[in-house]
């Protein structure tokens, strides 16, 4: 049989060309996860995309930026059978030394954008967690801070001051639509 | 094709062979692994008083009311299939297992492959609580999983004195090694080009808008905003830093000053923004490029050089060949400390 050895290396050479491939491939997988939206990648991204799913690369690794503030607070309303409502401040609630607190403003944050997919199981959770209201539907809002400069803030305006609120969206309590 | 032509392939084709199959010294890997065992020990342990809230049907996520998570083919996780509490618990209990005995290096090749399972499952049923820290621990954990683990700053290194590696793990020690490497440069390189889009960042004030927002604001700000010079020089050098960092860092001479302002980089993201867990998986990351003085250091030996001799606590000479020296674990006479060499 002939040697497939590279020269100097241990291996066959298709070893290395096996290797190689997949080298190309989960390196490539990463550049196409966080390329610019060129059409040329946008369509590769998508033809590739359960495979970044599956190797896990399909990340855009872009921390705080382009720009990073200012931020957003999730809120919701509980509105109670008498049509009352409760506000409660939601992520200014959770205990900021927890160490489960990124994983909850996570968690909001999703739910406020994303309806469609987490708006029924966070307001039939929260409908649980209010029993004692009498709840009868979930009303999500958002806070938007304000741009602060760190001239506003020696002059005493806090980060938290006059926020505009945003109604997003209401999901009845599950109870409510039966 | 000209014999130049061929000549320039073969040198090119053996070099990309050196740069990613042949490093001689693989122990980074090891330091990568304990950074990462440890992170995801902590983030897993800290999740003890959440997982009914996270990963069952009365929680925050049921499967019943989020169909969505379960659509994409690729989208595995155990709790798909196995929804009780009780399972939940159970994979919590073996993932945080898992990860301690990861991070000894304890039985770390089985160890791994539960720890990937319970930490893909963990994040694939309930993606909305997920964040950096989990994506760069999954990257980390995919790639070692391809890799023989455990032969240096571990428990079972203990048990496999002496320390040489047959050729085909080096080989694949190697790749894990570079790959994440260049997954850190890549991931470095992105950090800073998207932060050049932002007007924050290109205004000097891209960290105090960091700050600001509720989410990570951990410290007093007035202390900050007194002084807008430190907070442009922590903005303009955060961003030179991503942008030089996967350029550089392939420099000897200047990756031990990179990789001091990388600590001071996330120590400083972890005290000022509270992102300590995630600072946690980006140091472990930065370790794949641990110089080797790092390991004299810590007092682990090369790889390929012999255990101490349980009697005169000298290493053992062998006249057996390369190849033979290679699979019985033992170092060639007047070979030097690359497995590689020794293995040829």
């Amino acid at each position: 049989m002939p040697d497939d050895r590279c020269s100097d290396f241990p291996h066959p050479r298709w070893v290395y060309g096996a290797l190689s491939g997949a080298v190309v491939l989960y390196v490539g997988g990463l550049l196409l996860a966080a390329g610019p939206p060129a059409d040329v990648v946008v369509d590769a991204y998508e033809f590739a995309y359960p495979a970044l799913e599956l190797g896990n690369v399909n990340n855009d690794w872009g921390f705080f930026s382009p720009d990073p503030g200012p931020g957003d607070l999730p809120r919701y309303e509980v509105v109670d059978g008498d049509g009352r409502t409760h506000p409660f401040g939601w992520m200014e609630d959770l205990d900021r030394w927890d160490p489960a607190f990124f994983r909850y403003t996570t968690l909001f944050v999703n739910v406020m954008d994303d309806p469609e997919v987490y708006g029924d199981g966070a307001a039939a959770f929260l409908c649980r967690e209010h029993a004692d209201l009498e709840p009868r539907k979930i009303v999500f809002t958002v806070a938007h801070q304000r741009d602060r400069s760190p001239a506003d803030v020696l002059a005493g305006r806090g980060i938290l001051e006059n926020m505009p609120v945003d109604k997003l969206y209401f999901r009845h309590c599950p109870q409510e639509r039966e | 094709m000209s014999a130049r032509a061929v000549a320039g392939l073969q040198t090119w084709i053996r070099e990309w062979v050196r740069f990613w199959f042949e490093m001689p010294d693989t122990r980074a890997l090891e330091l990568v692994r304990v950074g990462l065992g440890l992170t995801l020990l902590v983030s897993y342990a800290s999740l003890a008083g959440h997982v009914e809230a996270f990963y069952t049907e009365d929680g925050w996520l049921p499967l019943a009311l989020t169909p969505a998570l379960q659509e994409e083919r690729t989208t595995l996780s155990m709790l798909f299939v196995f929804r009780s509490a009780a399972a939940a618990w159970a994979l919590w209990g073996l993932t945080v297992l898992a990860a301690a005995a990861y991070a000894l290096g304890w039985r770390t090749n089985v160890a791994k492959l539960v720890l990937l399972v319970g930490h893909y499952s963990f994040t694939r049923r309930a993606p909305a609580i997920a964040y950096g820290v989990d994506d760069l621990c999954s990257n980390l954990l995919f790639i070692q999983c391809f890799v023989p683990m455990g032969h240096a700053l571990a428990l079972d290194a203990r048990r496999r004195a002496p320390l040489m590696l047959a050729p085909w793990r080096q080989t694949l020690r190697s790749m894990g090694l570079r790959l994440t490497q260049v997954q850190m440069a890549i991931i470095m390189a992105f950090a800073g080009l998207e932060k050049l889009r932002g007007e924050d960042w290109w205004d000097g004030l891209g960290v105090w808008f960091a700050m600001t927002d509720w989410e990570f604001n951990f410290v007093p700000l007035e202390p900050f905003a007194a002084h807008p010079y430190l907070l442009n020089l922590l903005g303009y050098g955060a961003v030179l830093f991503e942008l030089a960092y996967p350029a550089l860092i392939w420099h000897r001479r200047v990756r031990g000053l990179l990789l001091l302002l990388a600590i001071g980089l996330h120590v400083g993201v972890a005290v000022v923004m509270g992102l300590w867990l995630f600072s946690a998986a980006m140091l472990a990351s930065h370790l794949a490029f641990a110089p080797p003085s790092w390991f004299r250091w810590l007092h682990v030996r090369a790889e390929g050089a012999p255990a101490p001799h349980p009697v005169n606590g000298s290493g053992s000479a062998s006249n057996s060949s390369p190849s033979k020296v290679a699979t019985q674990g033992q170092r060639a006479p007047g070979s030097t400390d690359s497995p590689r060499a020794s293995a040829r």
